[in-house]
């Protein structure tokens, strides 16, 4: 389907002003409309479609029914009704291109309007600039969704609510001139003379005032979040994501933007997750943000498996029933005066009696850890932790981590008396870590 | 809070579980009480590897980063069983090693394809390459990655290690108290 697209694409490039050649076939009869869709030269199976049938035959019927009905201004209206069919054609290629992750589905779909445009354009012999427009839209790599945008703006709003895709308009401006601000310097080429192309097209709209003003934005290159707000929005949410006005359509960029709105999204969950993250603004900021927070993190668990390695549960038995909920129950109860308890506890691991300590904190207890306390005697404790003076180090700093303050100074007090130096021998003694 | 405990399918219950048991066993080796502290260097290099396996195994293969940390902590034991000449550890392990390296593989090699297509859209990305760098290292098995799903990695790793770290304080806690 590639080739087919690339086939057609050659197609079109070979006769840049050369749609002129066709220019004779299909005169500004309103025949020649519905002609066009038959004519024999295509050899792009594009009837085999159904989706295409469909449109097809309505806007055969249709435009025969409105060239025949209008009169005057035989060029401007072709041109409207050329741009409709044409809009509804690219509805069509749009939604089967988008339903699939590839740009195109089927050679059929894909190539039909670019091969319907060249012939459609004919008609258009009072707007000379659109057959240079024409072969731009070779460009597109198959996306057509840049040319809804233009021919949508042409079209009156009566013919609008039939067309599909201006619900469309707004989410693609937005897309679009999002896309626009991060655009490479090798589609901003691209860009700049779809915009041209655009104020081209539109000069013989009705709107041509608002699109012009519009496209002069977009000509630009300025990012501009203008939504085309003509638009009947009948905002029916697609998954797929559209081109928007004033950019490069193609898969590349679809894909690109896709990623960087996803990427946005998930720097906001984790702005949640990571505390103290809602100050901080832009995507380099956030991200140090949160390798600093997993760093700590990390460093975190490394010290209290240090700290369990160090300590010891001389009742292994009673770890069994730690497994149990009950435990969980009673860690779940105790928020932040296990911190302190904590924090009591570790100064006592430096030698200090924790006998006036218990009763003081026996009333927080639940059931359980009280009965740890009768448990476990006072001189196995310290036997635990004499030995491991030279890993006090470690302990304490697993208390820095704690940013209560009330632990702070319950540690400071039970530390003061040992090593106020300490705290610096911590950091060295970390690093070696 | 509670209730979440209670629950026994929460990842916060699964890694408790898990890592007391793993941590019992541990203790259970060699009283502490007369370990030098190269021993209880080592003790602590258990623990952390229980603690990172316990998480690990709570997500399962969920998370590429725990199937990453998993492949990781099983290839090195079965290096260090293959040095020390354990083969019939080898062998039960390496069926279930088997498994999840492929699975792995598989998806590194899938991961790596997709990364390497994508790569062409990353120069607008160019200013968070040296974040996404770091973060790719400090997460295990980020390397493969995109930054999109890297990000994705990151915030359920974020969401892990914070249940790891207050599991294992309360757990310290416990201890401390004895």
């Amino acid at each position: 389907m590639a080739e087919g697209l690339r086939t057609a694409e050659q197609q079109w490039n070979s006769y840049p002003f050369g749609i002129e050649m066709q220019r004779h076939e299909l005169n500004s009869a309103s025949e020649k409309v519905g002609n066009c869709f038959f004519n024999p030269n295509w050899d792009n199976s594009m009837v085999q479609s159904g989706s295409f049938d469909s449109s097809l035959s309505s806007m055969v019927s249709s435009s025969s029914a409105i060239s025949n009905a209008e009169t005057v201004l035989p060029g401007y209206e072709h041109n409207m009704v050329i741009r409709k069919l044409i809009g509804r054609l690219g509805n069509d290629y749009n939604y089967s291109s988008y339903t699939s992750s590839q740009p195109l589905i089927k050679s059929n779909n894909a190539n039909t309007p670019l091969n319907i445009i060249p012939k459609l354009n004919l008609p258009f012999s009072s707007d000379p600039g659109f057959s240079e427009r024409a072969p731009r839209f070779s460009s597109f790599n198959g996306e057509l969704g840049f040319n809804r945008n233009e021919f949508q703006a042409n079209i009156p709003d009566s013919k609008r609510g039939s067309l599909l895709l201006s619900e469309n308009i707004p989410r693609q401006n937005n897309v679009n001139s999002r896309k626009r601000k991060s655009i490479p310097s090798g589609k901003a080429e691209e860009t700049p003379s779809m915009a041209a192309a655009d104020s081209k097209i539109v000069a013989g709209a009705k709107r041509s005032k608002k699109d012009r003003a519009d496209e002069e934005h977009h000509g630009n290159g300025e990012k501009h979040n203008k939504v085309k707000s003509k638009a009947a929005m009948a905002p029916t949410e697609y998954v797929h994501v559209r081109a928007r006005r004033g950019q490069a359509t193609d898969g590349h960029s679809l894909a690109e933007r896709v990623r960087r709105e996803k990427i946005s999204e998930r720097m906001k969950l984790l702005q949640d997750l990571v505390p103290g993250c809602n100050k901080v603004t832009g995507k380099a900021l956030m991200l140090d943000e949160i390798i600093n927070y997993v760093q700590s993190l990390q460093r975190q668990v490394e010290f209290l498996s240090m700290k369990l390695a160090t300590l010891n549960p001389r009742m292994d038995i009673n770890m069994e029933s730690i497994v149990s909920m009950d435990m969980f129950r009673c860690c779940g109860s105790l928020p932040s005066t296990m911190f302190s308890i904590d924090s009591s506890a570790s100064a006592f691991g430096f030698g200090y009696e924790h006998q006036q300590r218990v009763p003081m904190h026996n009333g927080e207890y639940d059931n359980a850890e009280a009965r740890f306390f009768e448990n476990s005697p006072n001189l196995g404790l310290r036997k635990t932790r004499d030995p491991i003076d030279d890993l006090t180090d470690a302990n304490s700093q697993v208390g820095l981590f704690w940013d209560d303050d009330d632990l702070h100074s319950i540690v400071q007090m039970g530390f003061g008396q040992n090593q106020p130096q300490s705290y610096q021998g911590m950091v060295g003694h970390r690093s070696d870590m | 809070m509670d209730s979440q405990h209670l629950n026994p399918s929460t990842l916060k219950s699964r890694f408790t579980a898990r890592f007391l048991r793993a941590l019992i066993k541990i203790n259970a080796q060699k009283p502490i009480s007369s370990s030098s502290p190269r021993e209880i260097f080592q003790r602590y290099r258990r623990i952390k590897v229980a603690a990172d396996k316990s998480m690990a195994y709570s997500v399962r293969s969920r998370r590429t980063w725990s199937r990453a940390t998993l492949w990781k902590l099983q290839s090195r034991s079965r290096r260090r069983l293959a040095s020390s000449g354990r083969r019939s550890s080898i062998k039960t392990r390496t069926t279930t090693t088997t498994t999840t390296t492929t699975t792995s593989t598989n998806h590194r090699a899938a991961i790596v394809e997709k990364t390497s297509h994508e790569k062409e859209n990353k120069e607008d990305h160019v200013g968070l390459a040296v974040q996404a760098e770091e973060l790719r290292e400090l997460v295990p098995g980020g390397e493969s990655m995109d930054l999109c799903n890297l990000l994705d990695e990151t915030a359920h790793y974020i969401k892990c290690l914070t249940t790891q770290v207050q599991v294992m304080k309360k757990i310290a806690n416990l201890y401390s108290l004895e």
